[in-house]
């Protein structure tokens, strides 16, 4: 017989215990640990999702701070685009303002450098016109010319013009005779003599010589003057002349 | 000549018998006790797996898979029993190869052993599943006169099953021990990795007819299941 029935309910037996003892050692532990390992990995790829998510979700707020980031740039720079326009105005104008006020001040410069040359223009077309005058005087009379002037002053006085005898009189002061040049006795005696029938007794004429006063004489007395002088004419001269040099700028500038 | 290791015998009286067959049952019993509490004492869960646990976990995910093919179901509750079944027919097909190892799986009696586990397991699976009514009448469908042929069924295929891989399992150790008296020098080599290539199958074969037989009760639940849906 090749079937003992003895050993086959032995084999039942230890198959049944081999199927425990595998059960506890074999398939338990091994589908725990697949499990357990499964578990992991759906977790670690749930993480790895919500990972992505949340650098989806990054991507997408950075995506926002970098528009908000140009955004702002682009205001700042229109910010700074006008306030650089503005600031150069404003320096444009400042530099309008101090060009302004230095070209005045080259004006200033230029006015007065004019002025000073009028002066000295005036003072030599004076001098050359008195050298003329002298001159032309000399050539036409013999005597020198402050001889001449002390005559035409004496003249005057004379001839009683300006309400000089009239403020003479009434002068109580002494009369101080002022010249531009040296006067010579005779020259001064002529003075004396022609200012004497004006003066009240006692009363006495001194001399001065000034050399600012120029080609003239000045009588003072008691707060009064009486003058005659080259200068006026020169006065006058130097205005005409002034104007015609003012005229002939004035059309240049326009030119 | 040896038919079977019944017939080495130890020890023996009137209701306990000490033979081949169960000695060498017992060593593989240990043997793969051993070696499971060897691998799951420290077993991994992190992504670096051992060589021992990876090869196990292959040869379950193997298991797990061709028992959900053929059963449809959740293959788990039944990974024990059919699991069981052809790693120990495996090892003890494998073992054969050891000079002086007797495969268990070689005695009619450990073949006949596991082919009533098997017949009275399809039933236990298919009452646990669809309850003990369902089940019974699966036996007289599609007729009541179909019952005795069903028992009849039930019975020769169970038979079958123990006695192929008896035949088997015997036939390559006869085969390999006429050889060695033939031509005592290469082919017994051959015959002998031939008979480690039939081992495996016979065992494949045995869990996956197991698991056909118990699928097949577990087809009533199934057809019932739908039934319950369409109405």
């Amino acid at each position: 017989m090749l079937i003992d029935w003895p050993t086959v309910i032995f084999q039942i037996i230890n198959f049944l215990i081999l199927i425990v003892l595998l059960k506890r050692f074999l398939y338990g532990p091994v589908l725990k640990a697949m499990d357990e390992r499964e578990r992991k990995v759906a977790a670690r790829l749930a993480e790895a999702a919500e990972a992505k998510g949340d650098a989806a979700r990054r991507v997408v707020a950075l995506a926002k701070e970098q528009q908000a980031f140009a955004e702002a740039r682009e205001e700042r720079m229109l910010l700074v685009s006008q306030e650089v326009e503005k600031w150069k105005n404003d320096a444009l104008l400042r530099l309008q303002a101090e060009v302004d006020e230095k070209r005045e001040g080259w004006n200033s410069i230029l006015v007065a450098e004019q002025e000073a040359f009028l002066q000295k223009l005036r003072r030599l077309v004076s001098r050359n016109v008195f050298l003329i005058a002298k001159k032309a005087l000399a050539d036409l009379a013999d005597d020198e010319l402050e001889a001449r002037l002390v005559s035409t002053f004496t003249a005057k006085i004379a001839r009683q013009e300006d309400g000089l005898a009239a403020a003479l009189a009434t002068s109580t002061a002494a009369i101080t005779c002022v010249t531009g040049f040296p006067l010579a006795e005779p020259q001064k005696e002529e003075l004396a003599k022609a200012l004497r029938p004006y003066l009240r007794v006692g009363r006495e004429i001194s001399f001065r010589e000034e050399n600012d006063l120029g080609f003239g004489i000045r009588l003072l007395s008691d707060g009064q003057k009486w003058e005659w002088n080259l200068n006026r004419y020169m006065l006058e001269l130097e205005t005409g002349i002034k104007k015609s040099i003012n005229s002939l700028s004035g059309a240049g500038h326009e030119q | 000549m040896r038919l079977s290791p019944d017939s080495i015998v130890f020890f023996e009286n009137t209701f306990i018998p000490l033979n081949g067959t169960i000695l060498f049952t017992w060593l593989v019993m240990a043997l793969l006790t051993l070696g499971s509490w060897f691998v799951t004492r420290r077993l991994s869960t992190g992504p670096h797996v051992p060589r021992w646990q990876n090869l196990i976990e292959i040869i379950i995910t193997l298991l797990l898979g061709q028992i959900r093919e053929v059963t449809r179901q959740e293959p788990r509750p039944f990974l024990p029993f059919i699991g069981t079944l052809f790693i120990f027919i495996a090892v003890c097909n494998l073992l054969s190869i050891i000079p002086g190892f007797q495969a268990p799986t070689g005695s009619l009696s450990t073949t006949a052993g596991l082919a009533i586990c098997v017949m009275v397991a399809v039933p236990l699976f298919g009452i646990q599943d669809s309850g003990v009514g369902a089940y019974l009448k699966n036996y007289i469908k599609p007729t009541p006169m179909m019952l005795p042929f069903n028992v009849i069924g039930e019975i020769s295929r169970t038979l079958a099953l123990a006695v192929r891989l008896f035949g088997n399992v015997m036939s390559s150790g006869m085969i390999g021990g006429i050889l060695l008296a033939i031509a005592p020098l290469i082919f017994p080599v051959i015959m002998q990795m031939l008979g480690l290539l039939t081992g495996i199958v016979q065992a494949y074969i045995f869990a996956i007819l197991a698991a056909v037989y118990i699928a097949a009760g577990l087809q009533v639940h199934e057809e019932q299941a739908a039934k319950v849906e369409k109405s």
